[in-house]
């Protein structure tokens, strides 16, 4: 088996809000291996994107970690995530970790065209590459005999960029008129870097793309920006929050076989939240099955739809339409998480309830070899 | 069976502006020529992609927008419609034909005729949450088109009995729509459709909005709806799966027509055209151990501004002749009431 490179451990989230504490995330446990797809299932508000949004370490106010870990498994030594500073985090996202938002159209910034708004992927991570590609390129055109006259001077500018990259004469000349234009042979090296990115995401005319506002793309097209985003660094581990829920099915189809050919191709491993179980069995090696909270069950995919075990999954397979069968549906809705029902958090629903459910919490039992679940059935 | 409605190439444009005096430049064709017949009593299934004119065709049906071209006959007599058939196809006596469809096109309709007839047909929106008035209670949600269509009588002896219909109970009526989930809220929007007891409703992607176990419940009450109050309906959907289960028969539409028209069996088991095989196989299946070979179709819908020459479908087509980029494709019955657009069949 793979080793594992994230796991969350013991995470606990609460929302501060006028009507009361949230109980958002309560002890949420899950590991992810490499080169594997995990696939987060369950209903709206039980906790899924909170999940995905904390493994880049990422709390949304009025949020607050109360306790737990999110440790990164790098290859010198694990790093808990949590305990990290804005400076450190803001390295690891988007080139170890990186996301896939759900609303492709409010990922991106309407006022900023794509080329820039992945151009800034680069100048984050890659930007001492960048740089030197620039010097590069200035010399040869100086040995090359083709420079203009200001060749040697941007030359020198950017070997200072290099060296220190705070400087103040660099500081002062990015902010005047004309003598800023150094910049633009950096923009142009980007660019040439969004643009293949592009490409491999399989954009038709990723020259013309490049220039065009978000507004001027499709649902499909912004998405696939939104993944060109994410992957511009061939980051390690990949959250994909929702990324085809608003889409029509066939572009899904197409989003879904990117996501996976990426996959392969940057051998990354990919955290996958939906609520879509076809998506699931489709993409996904590994299943985590969330309710209020917690994560109720976990196992391999074909484990899950064999042979569900935890009540709500079942419930949650069964309200899948199918032909001839009548419409089933699991009995209430999602509690409110201000306060939650004592021990069990589904027994109110759970048509198996027993009185040791409503008074304590179940463990995570492992029932079968790597087929966990939170239940009292299985004890 | 009878029909409830005809639909007779049916057009709908919608103007784009544009120049400083904001005159008509192009024309979105959202509906361009659709023919149907929708039988009593019977769930009518629509499916296509987003932008495909599934919405626009459901609310011109009923008026909400008005008809560029073409004649909808909702519950017209037999006779007539043989009638104005006859009159159509000989070109004669225009003055007589004229007469008729200003009786019974409901495309012509207009003022009190077409308040008159709004009574019989309803619609149910997508978002409960938009289509609510935020600032109503439930109770005057689902009380106004009895006001509006001056049935005053037991008005809340009405409201109460459609409220109960739809699984609420008095408990809600004095409410604000923010107070409810989802699912109930799209309840509440049943209610308010279902109060002026119409024939026939349009559900316009009625489930999009909810979760997957809210789902089951909403089409459960569909079902029991159209079976006690013997509504018919017209159920625009892109969830396919939702369709092949509620659906009697399913229209698949591409870019503003129909491409393929049979009985939701027949449909799903043996599709015919190449667009409604390539949406068929790129439904998920939700059973990891079947892997089924998957036509992806490549690139995006194109402009219903400029649709392209020919069969609309052909640049994405993988069987595309040469005939296809010439001529556009009739709708052809192959037996059975299964009827495709497409050359090749």
């Amino acid at each position: 088996m793979a080793e594992d490179v994230l796991e969350i451990e013991n995470l606990r989230l609460n929302f501060y809000t006028y009507e009361g504490v949230v109980e958002a995330l309560d002890r949420v446990k899950l590991n992810l291996k490499k080169g594997e797809t995990l696939g987060v299932v369950g209903e709206t508000g039980c906790g899924k994107s909170v999940t995905g949004l904390s493994t880049l370490a990422i709390v949304l106010p009025p949020g607050r970690i109360e306790e737990g870990k999110v440790i990164l498994k790098t290859e010198q030594n694990p790093i808990d995530l949590l305990s990290k500073n804005e400076e450190f985090l803001r390295r690891i996202r988007g080139r170890v970790i990186s996301m896939i938002f759900q609303d492709p159209k409010s990922a991106l910034n309407p006022v900023y065209t794509v080329g820039d708004q992945i151009i800034e992927v680069y100048f984050h991570h890659k930007r001492k590459e960048l740089i030197q590609r620039v010097i590069e390129q200035l010399d040869a055109s100086i040995t090359g005999r083709k420079a203009s006259f200001l060749s040697k001077h941007y030359k020198k500018i950017y070997q200072k960029m290099l060296k220190n990259p705070n400087a103040f004469s660099l500081r002062i000349q990015s902010k005047i008129p004309i003598l800023r234009r150094y910049k633009r042979l950096l923009v142009n090296e980007a660019k040439k870097e969004a643009i293949n990115i592009l490409r491999a995401m399989k954009i038709p005319d990723p020259e013309r793309v490049v220039d065009m506002y978000p507004h001027e793309l499709s649902g499909g097209m912004a998405q696939r920006v939104v993944i060109a985003m994410a992957l511009a660094c061939s980051p390690k581990i990949l959250v994909a929050d929702e990324p085809t829920t608003n889409l029509d099915v066939t572009v899904q189809l197409q989003i879904l076989q990117l996501i996976k050919e990426l996959k392969e191709e940057f051998s990354s491993s990919v955290i996958y939240v939906t609520h879509d179980m076809g998506v699931i069995a489709e993409m996904c090696d590994r299943v985590a099955v969330m309710y209020a909270g917690n994560v109720v069950e976990i196992g391999e995919v074909f484990e899950i739809f064999k042979n569900p075990l935890h009540p709500y999954t079942k419930g949650l397979l069964e309200s899948i339409p199918r032909l001839g069968v009548p419409f089933k549906s699991i009995k209430g809705t999602v509690p409110s998480l201000i306060d939650p029902p004592k021990g069990c958090r589904f027994h109110n629903r759970c048509d198996y309830a027993m009185d040791i459910c409503t008074k304590e919490k179940p463990n995570m039992v492992e029932v079968e070899k790597q087929h966990f679940v939170q239940c009292f059935l299985y004890k | 069976m009878s029909t409830l409605i005809e639909v007779k190439n049916l057009k709908k444009y919608y103007p784009v502006l544009g120049g400083i005096l904001r005159r008509k430049v192009a024309e979105v064709k959202a509906v361009d020529g659709v023919n149907l017949k929708i039988m009593k009593g019977e769930c009518f299934g629509l499916v296509g992609e987003s932008g495909c004119g599934k919405t626009t065709l459901g609310k011109t049906i009923i008026r909400l927008l008005d008809v560029t071209k073409g004649s909808i006959y909702f519950d017209v007599p037999n006779d007539v419609r043989e009638e104005i058939d006859k009159l159509e196809s000989s070109g004669q006596d225009s003055h007589r034909l004229k007469e008729l469809r200003k009786k019974y096109d409901l495309a012509t309709y207009k003022g009190a005729m077409l308040r008159a007839m709004r009574r019989r047909m309803q619609i149910v929106y997508q978002d409960p949450t938009t289509s609510l008035n935020p600032r109503m209670l439930v109770k005057d949600i689902i009380s106004e088109p009895l006001i509006v269509q001056g049935l005053t009588q037991d008005r809340n002896a009405k409201v109460l009995d459609i409220l109960h219909k739809v699984g609420l109970t008095e408990r809600h009526l004095y409410r604000y729509p923010h107070e409810f989930s989802g699912g109930q809220r799209q309840r509440i929007a049943v209610a308010r459709a279902l109060v002026t007891s119409p024939e026939f409703v349009v559900l316009d992607e009625p489930t999009s909005s909810v979760d997957v176990s809210m789902r089951a419940q909403l089409l459960n009450l569909f079902q029991d709806l159209q079976r006690d109050l013997n509504l018919t309906y017209l159920f625009v959907s892109h969830d396919l799966s939702v369709v092949e289960c509620i659906a009697h028969r399913v229209a698949v539409m591409y870019l503003g027509k129909i491409v393929e028209l049979a009985q939701t069996q027949e449909l799903y088991k043996n599709p015919l055209h190449p667009y409604a095989q390539a949406l068929l196989t790129s439904i998920p299946v939700p059973d990891p151990t079947i892997r089924k070979r998957r036509i992806i179709l490549t690139g995006e819908v194109p402009s219903p501004v400029n649709p392209p020459s020919g069969c609309r479908f052909h640049p994405r087509c993988i069987k595309a002749t040469e005939i296809c980029a010439k001529e556009e494709p009739e709708l052809r019955n192959m037996g059975n009431g299964h009827l495709v657009a497409c050359h090749l069949v």
